[in-house]
């Protein structure tokens, strides 16, 4: 995928609730870059140069682990939020 | 519509009058830009159109060209400290320290600190000259050469007091000093070229 496409499918996918804007969306993907959990090739299309990204190996290990945090995190403040008595935990 | 390949060359232009300066950002921005561009169905005079998207996006532009360039930055300096850790290196620090050591038996002190000053200027000019002559030949200039351009600066300074430490300090001192001094300024002409080399392979399709 490259950086409009990013984008445009954030913002598809969130029926345009999130916006990612340049300013947050390349420093984030060269950093990963350089991190070495994105690999880039780079083509010419339509008159100009397009740079495409794709995960490493590690990159998607990274994911994973990223997602179980996140989905953790959620479980965590949902808890919080709604808590549904616990029984052993009742004074 | 497609945008024109006169179209890109107006968007990158309009780019570096916003001051992105560089290849590896200006690159996927020239694209980005285009895209959107693209995306609007082509609408009205496109000088028009690219005006008013640099206007709205000028913020988020000059915030994307900081941020990538610390990161290209932060990469040059990881790239500069790991090319330190190679035999290369270690055989250029070697050779220096023993020609320096073998130049010593036959210079008085003064002549010796003076040969050596022009040792570290000379491997200051070699690691200076990509990017100079790139700027020079107004030739793609690529972020992470920000990342080193300090090295030299940090280093020169000292080097000239250094000429009149000779009172204060051991002449073995000293020359190892100019040595270590000069190593570090040809590993960021290695480290430059290895840098360079990997960008136009990413980027000459």
């Amino acid at each position: 995928m490259y950086g409009y496409e990013i984008t445009q499918k954030v913002k598809l996918i969130t029926n345009g609730e999130l916006a990612i804007t340049e300013g947050a969306l390349y420093p984030a993907l060269h950093k990963m870059e350089a991190d070495g959990l994105l690999d880039v090739e780079v083509q010419k299309v339509d008159n100009r140069l397009r740079k495409y990204y794709k995960l490493t190996e590690s990159g998607t290990k990274e994911t994973v682990n990223r997602l179980a945090e996140l989905e953790d995190f959620i479980r965590n403040m949902q808890s919080l939020v709604s808590p549904t008595p616990n029984p052993d935990l009742q004074f | 519509m497609k945008i024109t390949e006169v179209e890109i060359a107006k968007i990158n232009a309009a780019l570096i009058k916003a001051g992105i300066n560089y290849a590896d950002i200006r690159m996927e921005l020239t694209d980005h830009i285009a895209a959107a561009l693209e995306q609007e169905d082509g609408h009205g005079d496109f000088n028009h159109r690219l005006k008013g998207y640099m206007l709205n996006h000028k913020k988020d532009i000059r915030k994307m060209n900081f941020a990538a360039m610390r990161v290209a930055g932060a990469g040059s300096l990881k790239a500069f400290a790991a090319n330190l850790l190679t035999l290369r290196i270690l055989l250029v620090a070697t050779t220096l320290l023993a020609g320096a050591k073998l130049a010593s038996q036959y210079l008085d002190n003064s002549d010796m600190v003076f040969l050596m000053f022009n040792v570290f200027s000379a491997s200051t000019v070699l690691c200076s000259y990509r990017p100079v002559m790139n700027m020079l030949r107004k030739k793609a200039d690529y972020s992470f050469t920000h990342g080193l351009g300090f090295i030299p600066a940090v280093l020169f300074f000292p080097s000239i007091y250094m000429m009149r430490w000779l009172e204060s300090f051991n002449v073995d001192y000293i020359i190892l000093y100019y040595t270590a001094a000069s190593v570090l300024a040809l590993n960021i002409y290695f480290t430059t070229h290895k840098l360079f080399a990997n960008y136009k392979k990413q980027y000459y399709v």
